[in-house]
């Protein structure tokens, strides 16, 4: 267990979510992925009400960079890791074989396999096969490593996310809520629960991911 | 082999791997470049370049620290780029990119029969045509068109013509523009203001009760940067409640707000972000809406209406005694009031001898030798033609109070002002000509009467009300009233009733734009060049041979007469709405083509002598227009060349894309275009490139050096330019040099600096301007060549909140009545007294300079076949000398409530819809409305896959949520490209192609009863065409209304299959909504009427027709 000094986590203010995707776009070419069907960071949007008595529910999130990672569970070949000094969850692509593993098990869709639009076939010295690996958000190493924030963070036009260790979150967000605290933001995926929909035997994920709900 | 594992509840001990193999953070190695890539968006916000190898691989945006509100700490944003400018990689590379210069050597529109020369042939060629239009028609024929997609950087599009040698004031000019042009006329008429009122600063909210956004989808528009964290935070603040403390301290000390509501016919991302309630009218009826909330106030609140005049207003002591006594039946109170809001808004209660004329009595006018007496008769607001009357229609209600003498003089019905001739020879007149539709003269317009028309509850209708007289209220209203044939109307209206209700001219009190203050504290940016073309240098040969041209006093060439008739003006000549006898209405270019199809008519009117006492009766030759707008019908020449830089109005952003198409196409007798030349510069192969006759490839973000400033925030960016532009493609500062060489302008056009072969010694000259410019503002800015690659802005540490809160019409609120004082704030935030510029000098809700702007501009506003009611009478100086004063008009000196032609209204049983051309019994039962979509710049961005796949819910043509595929139609498909880019980064970002359409929104209700489900590929269909698009159920559009977004390109296929195998004549797959929208323009104004007017059906793409 990363400790609550180490482990970064995301904020996230749903009230102050209007679904813009600005953080999807900046993820996306931050990343230097091509438009296509991988997308590191994903809008649901959910709908109450009939016109005009309306409300609207904006939820997105990448990686969640889980305290207890579906994905490494799943992983057959170890090609995922929960980075020690920060709790960041990233994969070695020389390790991974493109097995899909990892896509099933996690409940918030974070591992996404480019297509071949979106990048030439990746070719490893380790690995015989070809065909496209796992790329997943990695709460942009490289920028935090330099004392940056993560793109989809720069670049909320809201300022609706937030990431800071947990220790950070909690003392700025006091009545920030949490999956495991029993708090509930509408549009964000059970727990428990795999990204096809089938429950898995009571497994938490437990991601690093707070957030303040609009009000049903 | 590694072992499966299998998904157990475990406790996590060690943290799956911790290998020190574990991958390391990438490192950043790209060089940046910062600066802005604005488009025509309002913006102008950081956006930093990551290059390597000649290609930028990412973006990265404002990173600076930043102080805010709801941190306590100040107001100084970063400028974070919206997803548009976050696309930009997939908009740059991109397979549409034009490579080259091109010339059509096909017929206009065919996209296989354009063909590459080098720039020398495509410069020659401009110029060949240019010749030749000029020797037959003169510069009236050349037309600079409205272009607004580079948002920083050059254009060679003005110095184009003056190469040409057209000078520039007796080319056709427009005057206004396609984002505010009802705005911008009603308020010259009857306001201070050039566009729409002024507001409070932003900050100011803080200090208001209330904050009601009107009209204004901010989330999604972005007009200016920023505004979105502005309103967040206001939001933010607000849920804390009152009471808050506000960084700063000048403008508030502490927030008052309570609430947020949005008003707005869809339930729009601003209402999500932001709505503590939302009222929702339809479309085109808010005017209705404003006169229930007034008919209410008069009716049961006149006792609170009396309170609030007497806590704001400027009164005697008996006057605030009277208002103050809540006697709402007294002579006193009611005397009190009609004079208090007489000071205020002329012309909403009749006039009576208290409450003088004031016509003509405002001194800062020069009344050119015509008699004050006159004046001050002549607008006078007769028994029952105040706004007041109006709204009370036949109802006596008013005169009984002692506020107005008589019930309303106003017909029920209002006719169109269109043409009665066909535009081809034994053609027919307008479908309009001799129908009326409602204008509910002598209705009375009860909260109730309104609700059966626009839909809001009446409870909700009186509760607007009642906030406005007993809060606070801080009123934002952007462009949604206008886009309509009848948004003259409400822009006016509504400017009445803000008046009306005080709300202006104290902290917490605004009806506006807001908009920052930026541009006032930044230092004036020195450019490092400057062009020195003749425009004039043939204007001895152009008069000679032209006689429509003259000299005026400044020496330069202009049409001899008016475009319009001036001698129907009685108002002084520098009165502010006289600003438009020499130009057109911009949504009118069009038209002033096709009247080179049509040939001329003569026609009629009617001029008065100059002591009006008579008239004459003349007979003009004009054009025969479509629109039968006055100003067109007196061109000189019909337009004959266009050239458009950055721009795609010649077909995609104007309206009826098919008529556009048409009229490109169209040729005379002897085989020539009937418009004889359009070319474009562009980046994309966009719908008007693909018409023109000459396409140049230009140059796109950080492909060019440029500068702009910003709005809101005091900032100044100068991008560094950080990659070539691809192929042979130049920036557009060597293109105007390759003009000029064809033209012979070199020396004028390089201005002092060495006269370059641009095309063979790229970038040189360009280097050398911005280096010069760098170096002439190093002084004032502080910064040199790496200073502004580094930062990209030059953006001074100035905490907004510590600035005083501009209060708008201040002193207009403290001395009121005629010719007075009010404050205006120049670039050094300075305080300028200026007169409140109307006649009477103040708001007139009874406004006879509207009629005679109205009359000059189209001839003629008088309607015989109706009369004013109970023997009314209406003056201008022609209905007096023809002794028609007693007649119907056009356009009435009030606002009205007039439903749109192709509208409608919530209760049709109730309240129906005129429907003046019969489209309900023609099965169009359905309105469509559209919006700006943040993720295009009208119809920039609409080649960017990034935004493309995350706009809602776009579908393929399988059904699949999508991103764009390649494209296979299109001529540069295969072109060359610049070989230092690798093959990775140009991976085709793809073009629109008939694969994917756009999002159209329907209500679940709409859908269920037309068989449509979420995703079926549907067609659109108005009296102008069809579109294909995708469906998207909501509940967040109202029932009976379509709602898309604007600016997708055109791309008609003539017997287009659909994905269910039926086929349809002539169907736009891009899904263009302009291809719906037509080109009437709007009554008053004669301007933009796009947007929220158009009756459509609506089917899945299955029925056969």
């Amino acid at each position: 267990m990363v400790d609550r000094t180490k482990q970064l986590a995301f904020y996230f203010d749903q009230t102050k979510c209007m679904g813009c995707q600005t953080c999807v776009v900046a993820c996306k070419d931050w990343n230097k992925l091509q438009p296509g069907t991988a997308k590191l960071r994903k809008l649901h949007v959910t709908e109450m009400g009939t016109f005009p008595n309306v409300s609207v529910f904006m939820t997105v999130f990448g990686c969640n960079h889980c305290a207890n990672p579906a994905c490494i569970e799943a992983c057959p070949f170890e090609a995922i890791y929960k980075r020690p000094e920060d709790g960041i969850v990233v994969i070695d692509r020389d390790k991974c074989q493109g097995n899909g593993s990892c896509k099933s098990a996690c409940p918030y869709d974070a591992p996404q396999f480019p297509d071949d639009e979106q990048e030439a076939p990746q070719l490893s010295l380790t690995t015989p096969t070809k065909g496209h690996k796992m790329v997943k958000c990695n709460m942009c190493i490289d920028r935090v490593a330099i004392g940056q924030k993560p793109a989809c963070v720069a670049a909320c036009l809201t300022r609706a996310i937030d990431f800071g260790t947990v220790e950070y979150i909690e003392e700025k967000y006091p009545d920030a809520q949490t999956v495991k605290n029993n708090g509930n933001l509408v549009g964000f995926p059970e727990d428990t629960a795999n990204v096809a929909g089938n429950l898995t035997e009571a497994f938490r994920t437990t991601p690093s991911f707070y957030f303040k709900p609009r009000h049903i | 082999m590694a072992v499966l594992k299998t998904a157990v509840q475990k406790l996590y001990t060690g943290g799956g791997n911790t290998d020190t193999s574990s991958p390391e953070a990438p490192v950043i190695d790209e060089t940046v470049f910062a600066g802005s890539s604005p488009h025509n968006c309002g913006g102008g916000c950081v956006l930093k370049a990551y290059v390597k190898d000649g290609v930028i691989k990412r973006f990265a945006t404002d990173e600076t620290p930043e102080k805010t509100y709801v941190d306590g700490t100040g107001d100084y944003m970063q400028d974070r780029a919206c997803p548009r400018c976050r696309s930009q990689r997939s908009w740059i590379y991109n397979s549409n990119r034009l490579m080259y210069p091109m010339i059509q050597k096909g017929e206009r529109g065919n996209l296989d029969t354009f063909e590459r020369v080098t720039w020398e042939e495509a410069a020659n060629y401009i110029k060949e045509k240019a010749d030749a239009v000029m020797a037959a028609y003169g510069p009236a024929a050349f037309h600079s068109i409205y272009a607004s997609g580079m948002g920083g950087g050059y254009s060679p599009q003005s110095d184009l013509f003056k190469m040409i040698g057209a000078p520039s004031l007796a080319m056709t000019r427009t005057h206004d523009d396609y984002s505010f042009p009802q705005w911008e006329l009603i308020t010259r008429c009857m306001h201070d203001a050039n566009s729409q009122p002024r507001s409070n600063d932003f900050q100011d909210v803080y200090n208001a009760d209330e904050l009601i956004v009107w009209g204004y989808n901010l989330s999604e528009m972005l007009n200016q940067q920023q505004i979105n964290f502005t309103f967040a935070q206001i939001k933010e603040i607000k849920d804390r409640g009152k009471g808050i403390a506000i960084p700063g301290g000048k403008t508030a000390t502490t927030s008052n707000l309570e609430k947020i509501t949005v008003i707005d016919p869809k339930y729009t991302n601003t209402a999500i972000l932001g709505a503590d309630e939302f009222i929702a009218p339809i479309q085109g009826t808010d005017t209705a809406m404003i006169c229930g909330m007034i008919h209410y106030i008069l009716t049961e609140k006149k006792a609170e209406l009396g309170k609030m005049y007497a806590a704001h207003a400027k009164l005697t002591g008996e006057q605030r005694t009277a208002l103050e006594s809540g006697s709402v039946d007294s002579a006193d109170f009611n005397n009190a009031l009609r004079q208090a809001v007489g000071q205020y808004v002329y012309g909403f209660f009749d006039t009576d001898d208290t409450n003088d004329a004031a016509a003509g009595t405002n001194e800062s006018y020069t009344l050119d030798g015509t008699d004050a007496e006159t004046f001050k008769t002549a607008a006078k607001v007769t028994p029952g033609a105040s706004f007041s009357a109006y709204v009370f229609g036949s109802s006596t209600a008013l005169v009984t109070a002692h506020l107005n003498k008589a019930a309303s003089i106003y017909p029920d019905t209002i006719g169109y002002n269109v043409r009665s001739y066909g535009l081809e020879d034994g053609g027919e007149a307008d479908p309009l000509y001799g129908k009326t539709t409602k204008c509910y003269g002598q209705v009375e317009k009860t909260p109730e009467w309104a609700e059966k028309i626009c839909g809001v509850p009446a409870a909700q209708i009186k509760a607007l009300a009642d906030t406005f007289l007993t809060k606070n209220v801080h009123c934002w209203m952007m462009g949604g009233l206008q886009r309509n044939s009848e948004g003259d109307q409400a822009c006016w209206a509504w400017t009445v009733l803000m008046n009306f209700l005080l709300c202006f001219g104290e902290p917490g009190r605004s009806h506006g734009r807001a908009d920052g203050r930026g541009n006032d504290r930044i230092p004036s940016f020195k450019s490092g060049w400057s062009t020195n073309i003749n425009d004039e240098r043939d204007a001895e040969a152009l008069k000679g041979k032209f006689n429509y041209l003259t000299s005026n006093s400044s020496g330069k060439t202009v049409f001899k007469d008016a475009l319009g008739e001036t001698a129907l003006l009685t108002f002084p000549n520098n009165y502010n709405s006289n600003h438009s006898s020499d130009t057109i209405s911009v949504f009118q270019w069009l038209d002033a083509c096709e009247i080179g199809k049509y040939g001329k008519i003569d026609e009629k009117v009617y001029i008065p002598t100059a002591d009006g006492s008579s008239f004459t009766e003349e007979t003009r030759s004009v054009y025969k227009a479509r629109w039968n707008d006055g100003q067109v019908k007196r061109l000189p020449a019909p337009i004959k060349f266009i050239f458009s830089c950055g721009g795609n109005i010649p077909i995609n952003q104007n309206g009826d894309c098919n008529l556009a198409a048409e009229v490109w196409k169209a040729k005379d007798a002897e085989g020539n275009y009937v418009v004889s030349f359009l070319g474009v510069i562009d980046v994309n192969m966009t719908s008007s490139a693909q018409y023109a006759d000459v396409v140049l490839p230009g140059s796109i973000s950080f492909e060019r050096y440029q500068s702009g400033n910003s709005a809101r925030s005091p900032l100044r960016f100068l991008t560094t330019k950080a990659v070539n532009p691809p192929g042979d493609a130049l920036v557009e500062m060597e293109i105007g040099a390759v003009l000029a060489k064809a033209f012979g302008q070199e020396e004028g056009y390089f201005n002092g600096y060495t006269v370059r072969d641009v095309v063979n010694e790229r970038n040189v000259f360009e280097k050398e301007v911005w280096d010069k410019t760098i170096e002439l503002n190093k002084a004032t800015y502080g910064m040199d060549a790496k200073d502004w690659q580094a930062a990209g802005f030059y953006k001074p540490d100035q905490d907004l909140s510590k600035l005083d809160n501009y209060i708008a019409y201040e002193q207009f609120l403290k001395n009121p009545g005629k010719g007075n004082v009010v404050t205006a704030v120049n670039k050094a935030n300075n305080a300028v007294k200026t007169a409140f510029r109307t006649l009477s000098g103040r708001v007139e809700a009874y406004c006879l300079p509207m009629m005679e702007n109205y009359e000059m501009r189209m001839g003629n506003n008088i309607d015989s076949s109706i009369d004013l009611v109970n023997g009314g009478t209406l003056y201008t100086k022609i209905a007096k000398a023809r002794k028609l004063e007693g007649k119907g008009r056009f356009c009435y000196p009030i606002p009205m409530y007039i439903p749109l032609i192709e509208g409608c209204h919530a209760d049709q049983t109730a309240a129906p819809h005129p429907d003046p051309l019969g489209l309900y019994d023609q099965g169009y039962d359905c309105n469509l409305l559209t919006w700006h979509t943040i993720y295009r710049s009208h119809s920039t961005f609409n080649s960017s896959a990034f935004v493309n796949e995350v706009e809602f819910y776009k579908r393929d043509k399988n059904g699949n949520p999508t991103h764009i595929r390649r494209s296979i139609t299109n001529a540069n498909a295969g072109a060359n490209i610049d070989n230092t880019v690798t093959e990775a980064d140009t991976k085709a970002q793809q073009v629109w192609t008939d694969d994917v359409y756009e999002t159209i929104w329907l209500n679940p209700a709409t859908a269920s009863t037309k068989g449509i489900a979420e995703g079926d590929v549907i067609i659109v269909e108005s009296l102008r065409g069809k579109i294909a698009g995708s469906a998207h159920l909501s509940e967040r559009v109202r029932p009976g209304t379509i709602s898309m977004t604007q600016g997708s390109w055109y791309a008609p296929i003539e017997d287009w299959k659909s994905p269910y195998g039926t086929t349809y004549d002539k169907v736009d797959v891009g899904g263009n909504a302009n291809t719906l929208f037509g080109l009437r323009p709007c009554r008053i104004a004669g301007g933009m009427s796009l947007a929220s007017e158009c009756r459509v059906k609506v089917y899945k793409a299955d029925k056969v027709q």
